[in-house]
Formats: C-alpha cells, sequence, structure tokens
C-alpha cells in the first residue's frame, strides 16, 4: 500500500473537514490526543467503508455522526477509570452543605460528569445532544442522523428531560 | 391553527419554526404561557452541555492542522494494511500449526541443546513431538484485537514484521497427487472413508521480525507483569519464520473455505456446532522453521512465557525443564476447560486434546511423523473418528 494511492478526492475531502471533525471531538472528548486518534479513526471509516451512493452523501454529517459514535465509545470505555473520580466528586457533593455544592464542581468535573452521563444515555439520545449543543443546525443534523427535521424538536426535548434527569440522578443535592 | 406542542416550542427556542408558526405563538396565549417551562428545561441542559461549542483553552495551539494530519492518516492507513495481512496469516486456519510454533517460539529456544550449536550461527527449530501445556486463559483473554492491549500489540507486530512470501489464495483440488504437487509435499489421505474429501491447499508463508525490547516490554508492563522483564540481549534479535504450503482434507458437511484466504474453518458456536457434526477436518503441514540468533538468552524469555500464561516461576521453570524445546510443537491448552491423553495412531504417539463443552463438545488429534504434523479436529464428543481416520493413513 503506498499512500499516493489515496484519491485526490478524498485527500480533499479529508483536508476540507479535518478541522471540524477534529474539534467535534476535542470539545467532545477533552484531549487532544485522543480526540485526534478519533478523528484519525473516523476518516478511516470513511476511507474503508464509504456509505453507499445510492443517495448523494452528506459528508460532513455522516462524518459528525461516525465521529460522536466513536467519542461515545471511547468516553464509556473510561468508565472504569474514572468511577473512582466521579464517585469521590458524588461523596463530596453530598457531604456539603446544600448552598454551595456547584461550588465544589470544578468546570472540568462537571464536563467530565457531562460526558459520562451521555455515554450512558440511548445513543440516539446522545448524538442528537451532541450534534446540537456543538452547534449544528437542525437541517444538517436531519442528514446526518437520518431524521426528518421537523421531528428534531419533540426528539431534543425528549433528551434534554431525559440528560437532565440523569443529572439530577448523579447530583441530587445541585439545583440544576 | 392547533397549538404548538412542546416539540415546536422547543425548536423555536432554536429559531427553526416555520413563519406561520410562529405568527401563531406570536398571537396565542396558550402557547406562549407554556414557553417558559421549556425555555427553562432547554437553558438547563444547555448550560451543562454548552462546553461542547466552546474551543478548550489552548486549543489551537496544541491542534493539527490538516496537512500534518493527512500524513498521519497516511501512515496509519500503511500500517492497518499490514496488520489485515499479518492477521490473515495468523487468523488462518490452515496454517495455525504454524503459528502455534511461533507462539512457542520464545520458549523453543531458551534451553541449553540450542545454545550448545557452538559453531552453529542460528538456532533452528523443528517439529518433532507435540507436547501439551495447560494454561490459564483469563490472563491471555484481554489479548483480543479489539482491547486497548491487542491493538498495541497489533501495531508492535505490524511494525517489526517483514512478510517476506505471503501466502496467497486457496486453492482446491481433486485428489491427492494433486494437492501433493501444488503443496510439494507427499499429501497422505486415509483409506476407507464412505466419502470423498473436499482438498484445500494453503501456500507457504515466511516472515521475518525484529525485536523492539522497549516496547514489547512496555506491553508486559501494561498487562500487569511488570516483574517480568526482558533480557537487554533480546532487543535488535531477528527471528525468521517459514511456513510451508499445508493441506486441508474436509471430510462430512464441512464450511466452505472463505474468500478471505482462510481455510475451512469450523465456528464452534452451538448452531453450527449442529449444522457441521458430521465435519471432520484432516490438515497436514510440514514443519515450520524458526530460525534465531543463538546469542539471543532465550532461556529466561520462555519462563516468562510461561509465567505470562499464569505460571509461577517456580512451576515454569520446571516445565521448561521436562520438555526439549528444540522439537517440540507446544499447544497450549485451557486449563479446566480441555483434556488431553496421549495415543497410539499412524505408528507414533499423538496427543489427543477434547474440550467437552456441553453445548459445543470439540476434539482434536495431533500427531507427528516424518517430519510432517498431522490433525485431525472436528465437532462433538466422537473422538474414536479421528483415531480410526489415523488409524487408515496408508
Amino acid at each position: 500500500m503506498h499512500a499516493e494511492e489515496i484519491s485526490q478526492s478524498f485527500e480533499a475531502t479529508f483536508l476540507e473537514h479535518w478541522p471540524r471533525v477534529y474539534g467535534f471531538l476535542l470539545r467532545l472528548v477533552g484531549d487532544h490526543a485522543e480526540a485526534e486518534d478519533l478523528a484519525l479513526e473516523t476518516f478511516m471509516r470513511l476511507y474503508q467503508r464509504p456509505p453507499s451512493n445510492d443517495q448523494p452523501l452528506n459528508v460532513g454529517g455522516w462524518l459528525h455522526r461516525v465521529a460522536a459514535n466513536l467519542g461515545l465509545n471511547a468516553i464509556r470505555s473510561w468508565k472504569r477509570r474514572q468511577r473512582y473520580e466521579l464517585e469521590t466528586g458524588a461523596r463530596a457533593l453530598t457531604g456539603a452543605p446544600a448552598n454551595s455544592p456547584a461550588e465544589l464542581f470544578t468546570t472540568e468535573e462537571e464536563h467530565r460528569l457531562v460526558r459520562q452521563i451521555l455515554s450512558q444515555m440511548n445513543p440516539r439520545q446522545s448524538q442528537l445532544l451532541i450534534l446540537r449543543h456543538s452547534g449544528m443546525a437542525y437541517r444538517e443534523i436531519a442528514e446526518a442522523l437520518g431524521l426528518s427535521a421537523t421531528s428534531l424538536g419533540p426528539l431534543l426535548l425528549r433528551a434534554e428531560t431525559e440528560f437532565e434527569r440523569r443529572y439530577r440522578l448523579a447530583n441530587p443535592e445541585e439545583e440544576v | 391553527m392547533k397549538h404548538l406542542t412542546d416539540g415546536q416550542l422547543r425548536a423555536y427556542l432554536d429559531g427553526e419554526l416555520d413563519e406561520e408558526q410562529k405568527e401563531h405563538l406570536t398571537g396565542c396565549p396558550v402557547c406562549q404561557a407554556n414557553l417558559p417551562a421549556i425555555r427553562g428545561a432547554t437553558l438547563r441542559a444547555g448550560q451543562k452541555l454548552n462546553f461542547l461549542s466552546i474551543q478548550p483553552e489552548g486549543g489551537k495551539s496544541k491542534e493539527l492542522a490538516p496537512y500534518p494530519a493527512l500524513a498521519r492518516f497516511k501512515s496509519r492507513l500503511i500500517d492497518k494494511k499490514e496488520t489485515t495481512m499479518f492477521k490473515k496469516i495468523l487468523g488462518s486456519r490452515a496454517l495455525w500449526i504454524g503459528v502455534a510454533a511461533v507462539i512457542v517460539l520464545v520458549v523453543a529456544f531458551s534451553v541449553s541443546p540450542v545454545r550448545s550449536f557452538a559453531g552453529q550461527f542460528l538456532g533452528l527449530f523443528r517439529v518433532q513431538q507435540v507436547s501439551v501445556i495447560p494454561i490459564d486463559t483469563t490472563g491471555i483473554s484481554q489479548l483480543n484485537g479489539d482491547s486497548a492491549l491487542g491493538k498495541q500489540i497489533g501495531q508492535l507486530l505490524s511494525s517489526s514484521v517483514k512478510i517476506t512470501q505471503k501466502p496467497g489464495q486457496p486453492q482446491s483440488a481433486a485428489s491427492a497427487e494433486e494437492a501433493s504437487q501444488l503443496a510439494g509435499f507427499t499429501v497422505r489421505l486415509p483409506g476407507a472413508q464412505a466419502v470423498a474429501p473436499q482438498l484445500t491447499v494453503q501456500g507457504s508463508t515466511a516472515f521475518s521480525f525484529v525485536v523492539d525490547r522497549a516496547r514489547a516490554q512496555a506491553l508486559l508492563d501494561e498487562s500487569g507483569h511488570k516483574d517480568l522483564v526482558l533480557p537487554a540481549s533480546l532487543n535488535g534479535a531477528t527471528i525468521d519464520v517459514n511456513i510451508p504450503a499445508s493441506v486441508a482434507a474436509a471430510y462430512g458437511n464441512c464450511p466452505k473455505p472463505d474468500t478471505n484466504g482462510e481455510g475451512p474453518n469450523l465456528k464452534m458456536n452451538g448452531s453450527a456446532g449442529r449444522r457441521y457434526a458430521d465435519c471432520v477436518i484432516l490438515a497436514q503441514i510440514p514443519s515450520p522453521t524458526v530460525n534465531t540468533p543463538p546469542d539471543v538468552n532465550l532461556e529466561q524469555l520462555a519462563e516468562i512465557g510461561l509465567q505470562f500464561t499464569g505460571m509461577t516461576p517456580e512451576q515454569a521453570h520446571a516445565f521448561s525443564q521436562n520438555v526439549d524445546w528444540t522439537s517440540s510443537l507446544v499447544i497450549p491448552i485451557p486449563k479446566n476447560a480441555a483434556t488431553y491423553q496421549q495415543v497410539n495412531v499412524d505408528g507414533v504417539t499423538g496427543t489427543l486434546i477434547q474440550r467437552p463443552v456441553d453445548d459445543a463438545p470439540e476434539y482434536a488429534l495431533i500427531w507427528v511423523k516424518n517430519g510432517v504434523i498431522y490433525a485431525i479436529s472436528g465437532l462433538g464428543s466422537d473422538s474414536a473418528k479421528a483415531i480410526d481416520m489415523a488409524k487408515a493413513m496408508p
């Protein structure tokens, strides 16, 4: 296998979409090395298993969907590593006076908890939350996930409600 | 117009309502009254999730730009191809005997007989008999290709293995004579069988690898074996492996050889077990050879390998004393999940291994004669079939 066998059109797609896919994963997993690894894997999937040609492809949406999946899988695999840290955080919260728990949670710890909740939710719901809250428009999300744009409002509301429920369960003391 | 649903109100907050709906909302007190609750829920979730849209601090400076990223992508692509090729060789059923030889390679050269060839440049391993080693597989189960450790091992192999001869596609043969011609050795088939076998010939393979001690040690450390230290002499050693062509003879209703280069492969799960219950496969392959520099102190390595499979240092030492490593094919079998016994077949002593699992029992009979390794394997518990077949060898 020689590097130059990669087609020019694939290279152009790679160069065009890399910054967004990489940035998206960086925000999702919060670590440069991991984001890079996952972004490379995302493009590897595109290279090896390109989506079918039956319909015109929204490459950006496809890449974001695959990236969200890979990111969620990665977060899930941190679970064991992070359980201890999360338990420590939760203990600090439950033992704290009710008026100041939020202060105990540093931003990074909170992000970690949010990531973990996302990784435990129904994958479809977490994908939706991730894509929407990373700034994608309904039309883009709908194409990426194969949904109709008009269904997104209800689905988002349901996903956000479920997210909030889980967040409260993990943090019973905090006023969400 | 109907009142807006909660979902539509949610879409409104993202500016995703159509004009008609927006107009309705402006003039409808009922919908207006519902809006604050939805807005509250959205804001609360949004507060927690908004970091997904914000570039982390110092992000830009560490960010990998598109062109360097593309270069990394290309090199990963090459790595992946080579790993796949290696896996293909490793995954080939017809070659599993040779692979087992490679697995025990570390063990094979450890002991004094090899090092006593003072004037010889290379140690050489050739199979003359079979030994079985019961191992605790719990420590090894983490080595599958999907685990982080498995991936690292794959990468280590792909970056240090050079395939000098690719195995090619398996070819079918109409008769033992044709198979012999294709494989380059005399293929023996048992007489008096009710059906003619499907013969598949898998071409020969050769590869060599250069040991990167630091990386191999890092993997051992990571697998929780920090106590096992690889000898410094191992670094840079080149090991050459030659696996000759092999022939598989499939009797009964057997799975077809895969087109991706694998020979007939019995998947051992329950339904396949019933489907291929009468399938028996006789595989034969001249002994693989493995060359390694004699100055590498592999005795330590052998015992490290044995300890990795769950033995204590004392057990590993005792075991390694009892095997002639220069000529034995050592087959690891799962402790408590398989039994083995010696049987007389084809004029030599063979080893019958049985896995008495309830839903999918299986057996394999292995022996070595005149430098050729023979293995008969099948599903079910009727291992007498294998013995009868071996006794009918010409």
